[in-house]
């Protein structure tokens, strides 16, 4: 019998090996018990804390957006037309008039297509008078005055 | 051990053993028992809550993106007395903050009501301050404080385009204007989901289809100038209301539209009501002289008449009984078309639509939409009212005082949308003021549609050359320095029951320019002047006075420079 066999044997028979076969099954089953649960709580715990922290966020996006829309709506007010009319009547501004402006042409600067003019006065100018209309008439029927 | 204790464990791991069996069974029984659906529910009550997530509506723009209408927040300051730690407190702080007694808040909150209402609304810089008192050090000076915040539509130009806009009641929805038409678009799709207070079971809100923006052909500059006119035309002529309409005639982009008396969209429940209905395309009138444009138009496109065509104005025509007169009941003798429509002369244009008849008259009145909603995109619109031969109030009458625009009901939008065909070559185009909708950033865009090609582009030339040769001639006061304008004064006598009122009017003109390029058409519409009856005398000059302004902002060269400026067009083969 060699050493090792030897070794064996008498450790299976040693007479504590029952017991502690026993307390060591107890207690791998123990912590494998409490890893379980050490890692379910863990996970539990976090998921908890993201959950808090969604709602939180959530509450958080939903302040922001009122803050956005408050200061859009704080901008808009500060430019409209009446309160930008005001004050750069306070700078010393005044409206435009037309002939005030300057018109030129910037090269490349896309124009409209070019229209036709039309004429101003394409109806010839009507002086003719009742009388003389009548006349017209009157000579028309009658052939003209000799 | 002692032996006592070796009696003792057993008993108490027996009782532990007990103990933990009973708390398993029961976890067990609860787990699997018949009565989890209730448990389950009770959980549910207390732990989740439906909700509805309403969307942000959707903001307003006009064409240069300056914001026309936008959301903030308002608060509704509640409390629960019963939770109010500190009466006497929390009443100095709302007293001082929201201006109310002192004496009256604390009554209220020394009740023993679960809730009440202490202000609603509360603008949101009062809100702002309130929320920061309460997370402040005196924080317990507020328990049992609430606010609730509530949306609110705000428009940052308070009057300015308010009946164009329209406005969004308490109860979310748009009424009138922009806001009503399209408040489907600018409102969104709200959704309902479940809000848990379990951190556990907590789940990002559901997000729910926002609202799509929505740009206007609108010129916030241009509305401006036409307010201003339209009150500085109301002052200077004694006029009760009015109306002003700015639209581009090549694209049917309503550029501008006012009418008096308005409204703030802010604080619209404290404005009149009637205040709220755009007269623009509401209100029906009888056009009066206006209407001969059209009546000229169906002339010219029919053939009846050519611009050369003459008649003698003997100062009373009879058409169908009825005994037409001039507006100053003189004989003008032989008038040409020109003639006719520079002294706006209703014994020719009653002559004229004699000489059509009524089949070619109204047929033309009708392609021209007299009488027809045109589809505007804003809410309330009226369609004006025309009578046909065959409807049962019609009488051979009507052709000769219809041609003159009497007994012939419009809105101003109807007979500024008409006119604009012979400004725009014939084609009438569809008034909108729907530029684009930019829906979570796809923008779509609104092409100018045509709604009918009543006269041909020749006859739309020779009546605005006839129509510019008349105000030159007249040396209206309409005229704009530098610009070539077309245009007709109108003044209409206003009905009443058993005829027509002797002494009031409504002025009226009707101008575009410039008339080789067109890129405005404006309508003036003053009601019962006081210094002059006369739409020559009094709408005229307010025409004049907007379209001087009006050239600076859409930026138009006075002919001159602009001829010189621009490439010479190439003429036509």
């Amino acid at each position: 019998m060699n050493p090792y066999t030897q070794l064996t044997r008498a450790f299976k028979q040693a007479p504590w090996r029952a017991q502690t076969q026993a307390i060591a099954a107890a207690a791998v089953f123990f912590v494998v018990l409490a890893a379980v649960g050490g890692l379910y709580l863990a996970t539990a715990t976090r998921a908890a804390t993201a959950g808090r922290d969604v709602q939180q966020l959530e509450v958080e996006k939903a302040d922001l957006l009122l803050e956005i829309d408050q200061l859009q709506a704080d901008v808009a007010s500060a430019r409209s037309v009446s309160r930008m009319e005001a004050r750069a009547r306070e700078l010393g501004f005044v409206p435009a008039k037309n002939d005030q402006v300057e018109y030129i042409v910037v090269a490349g600067y896309p124009q409209p297509p070019p229209t036709p003019a039309a004429t101003a006065a394409p109806v010839p100018n009507y002086d003719e008078t009742l009388t003389s209309w009548l006349a017209g008439r009157l000579e028309s029927v009658t052939g003209p005055a000799r | 051990m002692t032996d006592n204790v070796r009696f003792r464990l057993p008993w108490i791991v027996a009782m532990l053993t007990v103990g933990v069996g009973l708390i398993v069974f029961r976890l067990f029984s609860i787990q699997f028992s018949p009565n989890v659906p209730y448990f389950n529910d009770e959980f549910r009550q207390i732990t989740e809550r439906r909700k509805e997530f309403e969307p942000p509506r959707g903001r307003i723009y006009d064409r240069r993106g300056e914001l026309l209408a936008t959301n903030d927040t308002l608060y509704e300051v509640n409390a629960s007395p019963v939770f109010v730690t500190n009466p006497e407190a929390a009443a100095e702080v709302l007293a001082e903050k929201l201006n109310r007694s002192r004496k009256e808040l604390a009554a209220l909150l020394t009740g023993k009501d679960s809730y009440i209402l202490i202000q609603r609304p509360v603008p949101a810089t009062i809100g702002g301050e309130l929320i920061a008192l309460q997370n402040g050090p005196d924080r317990a000076d507020l328990n049992g404080i609430a606010l609730e915040p509530i949306p609110h539509r705000e428009y940052p130009g308070g009057r300015l385009g308010s009946q164009i806009l329209g406005f969004v009641g308490y109860d979310g929805r748009g009424y009138y204007g922009v806001e009503e038409f399209y408040n489907d678009v600018l409102a969104g799709h709200p959704v309902v989901g479940v809000e848990r207070s379990v951190p556990f079971d907590a789940a990002l809100n559901p997000d729910p289809d926002k609202g799509a923006d929505l740009e206007l052909t609108i010129d916030r500059d241009i509305q401006n100038l036409v307010e201003e006119t339209l009150q500085s035309g109301l002052q200077s002529s004694g006029a009760t209301t009015g109306t002003i309409v700015v639209m581009d005639p090549k694209t049917g982009e309503i550029l501008g539209m006012a009418s008096w008396p308005t409204y703030d969209p802010n604080n619209f429940v404290n404005e009149p009501e009637a205040n709220r209905v755009n007269p623009a395309l509401s209100a029906q009138f009888e056009p009066g002289s206006i209407f001969k444009v059209l009546t000229m138009a169906a002339a010219l496109e029919s053939g009846t008449v050519t611009p050369q065509t003459t008649y003698v104005d003997s100062g009373v025509v009879e058409v169908g009984g009825a005994v037409i007169h001039n507006w100053n009941g003189g004989a003008w003798g032989v008038q040409d078309m020109t003639g006719l429509l520079q002294h706006s002369l209703n014994v020719g244009a009653a002559t004229i639509a004699r000489m059509m008849g009524p089949t070619i008259f109204y047929n033309y009145l009708t392609a021209f939409g007299v009488g027809q909603v045109t589809n505007v995109d804003l809410a309330s619109e009226a369609a004006g009212r025309l009578k046909r031969p065959g409807d049962p109030d019609w009488y051979e009458s009507d052709l000769g005082t219809n041609s003159f625009g009497q007994g012939v009901a419009v809105t101003p939008l109807q007979i500024l949308s008409a006119i604009s065909a012979v400004a725009n070559g014939g084609e009438m185009m569809q008034p909108h003021v729907l530029l684009s909708v930019n829906d979570s950033g796809v923008v779509h865009r609104t092409e100018p549609t045509v709604l009918g090609r009543p006269i041909s582009a020749q006859t739309a030339r020779t009546l605005t050359e006839m129509l510019t040769v008349s105000l030159e001639r007249e040396a209206s006061g309409a005229l704009v320095p530098g610009y070539l304008i077309a245009g007709k004064t109108g003044t209409a006598q206003i009905p009443i029951p058993g005829g027509y009122d002797s002494k009031q009017t409504i002025a009226s003109f009707v101008g575009w320019g410039p008339v080789d390029d067109p890129r405005f058409i404006v309508l003036v519409k003053l009601d019962r002047p006081t210094t002059a009856p006369w739409g020559s005398v009094v709408a005229a000059p307010v025409f004049s006075q907007l379209a001087q302004r009006l050239v600076v902002l859409m930026q138009l060269p006075p002919d001159n420079v602009r001829h010189a400026l621009l490439p010479t067009p190439t003429p036509a083969p």
